[in-house]
């Protein structure tokens, strides 16, 4: 690439759109490496959302609270197909469909290389992670599948860690509820040690209501400030 | 053939949302706003059906890219793509307005300030606007106080790092004043520490169950969910506003008056799609804004928060020099309310913050917004490629002379105050020397964003230098109308939220006696049932 075509390169593209057009290149790209043709020309019947809903899982919980799997399925379709395919990948369709398939090809390849007897949604969740791990950090290089897997396992990573923790502890909404109730659990968070009890239920909202509604207060402003 | 109303407003927000419910007695009024409309009666603790299921949604503020600039279709807010940093251009931020009927009043957190003393003057002085002036205004803010039943909590209901703070502030010599709140009838849930979602139980803070029902049942007509493409402009005349609704492109025609109430980002942007900056080159310049940093300390003893609850209960001002305050406004509060509340705005909600709580679980903080920055920003592009440069750091990396030495004196302030209630660490350490805190301060500052934005459609006395005029009319356009806080002439020493209302207010008063020619009040509706 010559100094001129970047110099052009960089007025025409902001980086935020260049990182939206690398990802459409990735997508792009799945169709030329050597192993995508392989993986692709065949018709996986993996149900891509599955493999989304168990990279979740593997990083979720990362401690003892609720985990991923407490909210599924809502949890994962949002975080897929709002989250990932939205905010991640600007909308575009057909980026969409190559991420699709990629979580497909990060299902399917740990039987074809060797690395396990059985499909990610087989294995362990010991292996699991062990499995992303490796995709994390570069380890199937010399397989060729690793843009492939880097591209859905940062994705599935991304998307899950986002929208789990931008949530936490139960923001999903419950179709047609009237309000939220938390989930029962007995594990000590660190919203617990500062007292903090989550959204509110009905009892608590009504011992609420009857503390402070109608609770004597001040009128107006205060008066000592000399300043306004 | 096109609706045709006498006043069109664009945005019910607190502005317009205040303005509709004043001047609907005495005409026939049109409310557009982007967002929608959550219905139901007012129902004060307890919230309407409607409410209650769309504050407890998931995605009220889901930030959707849309091509290189964005705009957000979440349910509740607007993210704009906005630019502080001119060193390093190719980072932004998002800056969330309100989309929602009801807009501001509705998601923010209810603290109610009145501007400074100091504040009126600097109006003149920036603008030449005439009659804004604190005797002026004092009728407006005392009728939207009263509407917003605005007071203060008692002590008892603060949480205790607070009343630490006042107790230990006050004998330091740092006067601390309680916050007045308009959040009347808040049973202190907890839900709004996740800013930005409006109150489901009613508390009574918003337009959206105050004036706006009020502006109903005077027969003024709302449509939810459109959003404006632009104000139709014939012969130098406002005549009417173009809006999408469900995808279809509808025009009301407006026979007296078009008023725009976007916000100080949304205003400019339909000023701009419909051309006014053509007319009028000042449009979307001289944004001001309040940068904001937090200070965080880790206190034995407690618990310093209050079970439940998002408090701001006091607050004072910067160090005082030369016998005034310095040009910083500082909130305290317990550990949870200002972690959470700053974690939300810069979107480090959740496992970052879970795991500081538990490293701190004893923390207090303050947080400090910066009111007079010698910076100006702008909002440039159109309705729907909105942004907004706003040049906290210019393009050597080095922040804004002023508000980098009123911060680092607002910060060695709290952190006194905070040192001499027993802290035992300091976020960010205020006795670092002078070189480190400032880095520290320059980092953090524009990481926080933009708060309390304003004065993109100023009002002045000459258009040269604004684009309304003292009765928020503009100058080059007849029968249009800016009312938000777009319209404020310079910075202000406040939350935005109480001059928005008094602004509102004051315009309607004008509205009413010289361009709707009615009375107000009873006299008005019995007019009007006249007229049907």
């Amino acid at each position: 690439m010559t100094r001129q075509s970047i110099e052009l390169l960089h007025q025409e593209l902001s980086r935020r759109s260049f990182f939206k057009r690398t990802l459409q290149a990735a997508g792009i790209g799945l169709c030329w490496d050597r192993f995508a043709d392989k993986l692709l020309a065949q018709t996986s019947t993996t149900d891509p959302l599955a493999v989304f809903s168990a990279i979740g899982n593997v990083v979720v919980p990362v401690d003892q609270d609720p985990g991923w799997a407490t909210f599924d399925p809502g949890i994962s379709d949002y975080g897929l197909n709002v989250f990932a395919k939205q905010v991640l990948l600007g909308g575009n369709d057909l980026v969409f469909q190559g991420l699709l398939g990629t979580l497909q090809a990060l299902n399917d390849v740990p039987p074809l290389i060797g690395f396990a007897p059985s499909p990610f949604l087989g294995m362990s969740e010991a292996l699991q992670a062990q499995y992303i791990g490796n995709i994390i950090s570069g380890q199937f290089e010399g397989y060729g599948l690793q843009d492939i897997l880097f591209l859905a396992a940062f994705v599935g990573l991304f998307s899950a860690r986002a929208v789990f923790f931008s949530n936490y502890p139960n923001h999903l909404a419950t179709p047609g509820a009237e309000f939220q109730v938390r989930q029962p659990s007995k594990v000590k968070t660190g919203w617990d040690i500062i007292g903090f009890k989550g959204p509110v239920g009905p009892d608590e909202e009504k011992q609420l209501r009857d503390r402070y509604f109608d609770v004597a207060v001040l009128p107006g402003m205060d008066p000592n400030n000399p300043y306004i | 053939m096109a609706d045709t109303y006498d006043v069109i407003i664009c945005g019910a927000g607190s502005g317009g949302g205040f303005l509709a419910g004043e001047i609907a007695a005495n005409g026939t009024v049109l409310i557009l706003d982007a967002g929608p409309h959550v219905g139901g009666d007012p129902n004060y603790g307890v919230g309407s059906i409607e409410r209650r299921t769309f504050s407890t949604q998931i995605n009220l503020g889901t930030y959707i890219a849309d091509g290189i600039y964005a705009i957000n279709t979440g349910k509740a807010v607007f993210s704009y793509p906005t630019y502080v940093d001119q060193s390093n251009p190719s980072t932004f931020g998002l800056t969330k307005e309100a989309k929602v009927v009801g807009g501001g009043s509705f998601i923010n957190v209810g603290a109610w300030i009145r501007p400074r003393l100091v504040d009126w003057p600097d109006f003149a002085a920036a603008t030449g606007v005439a009659g804004w002036t604190k005797d002026a205004f004092e009728p407006h803010f005392l009728k939207a106080e009263k509407i917003l039943s605005v007071h203060r909590d008692t002590r008892d209901n603060w949480n205790p790092a607070s009343v630490l703070y006042e107790q230990t502030a006050n004998a330091m010599g740092t006067p601390v004043f309680m916050t007045a709140s308009n959040r009347f009838h808040c049973i202190f849930c907890g839900h709004r520490n996740n800013a930005g979602m409006p109150c489901k139980y009613d508390a009574l803070m918003s337009t959206a169950i105050t004036q706006i029902p009020k502006a109903i049942a005077a027969g003024a007509t709302l449509v939810d969910n459109a959003m404006v493409v632009r104000v139709e402009i014939s012969n130098g005349t406002a005549t009417g506003v173009t809006y999408v609704k469900d995808g279809q492109t509808i025009t009301a025609n407006a026979r007296k008056l078009v008023v725009v109430s976007a916000g100080a980002f949304g205003t400019p942007l339909i000023l701009f799609s419909s051309g006014v900056n053509l007319l009028n080159p000042n449009v979307g310049k001289y944004l001001k804004a309040h940068p904001g940093v937090s200070v965080e300390a880790s206190l034995p003893g407690g618990p310093w928060n209050s079970d439940r609850g998002y408090q701001w209960n006091c607050y004072h001002y910067g160090p005082i020099v030369d016998g005034s305050p310095m040009d910083t406004l500082t909130y305290a509060s317990a550990s949870f309310p200002t972690t959470a509340w700053q974690a939300s705005q810069v979107g480090g909600f959740g496992l970052p913050y879970k795991n500081i709580m538990r490293q701190f679980p004893q923390r207090v903080g303050v947080w400090i917004f910066f009111l007079k920055p010698n910076v100006s920003g702008r909002v440039i592009g159109r309705v729907d490629n909105p942004v907004v440069q706003y040049p906290m750091i210019d393009t050597d990396g080095v922040p804004e002379p002023k508000m980098l030495a009123d911060s680092t004196a607002a910060v060695r302030q709290a952190g006194a105050i905070l040192k001499a209630m027993g802290a035992a660490f300091i976020d960010p350490n205020p006795y670092q020397p002078d070189a480190l805190l400032t880095q520290q301060l320059a980092l953090r500052t524009p990481g926080a964003g933009l708060f309390h934005a304003q004065g993109t459609c100023r009002a002045g006395a000459d258009p040269n230098t604004s684009v309304v005029d003292s009765n928020c009319m503009s100058h080059d356009v007849k029968n249009l109308m800016c009312c938000d806080a777009s319209v404020i002439p310079n910075a202000i020493s406040a939350n935005t939220n109480a001059i928005i209302m008094a602004i509102a207010s004051r315009a309607s008063d004008f509205v009413n006696s010289q361009i709707l020619n009615g009375p107000s009040g009873a006299a008005a509706a019995t007019q009007k049932a006249g007229r049907q």
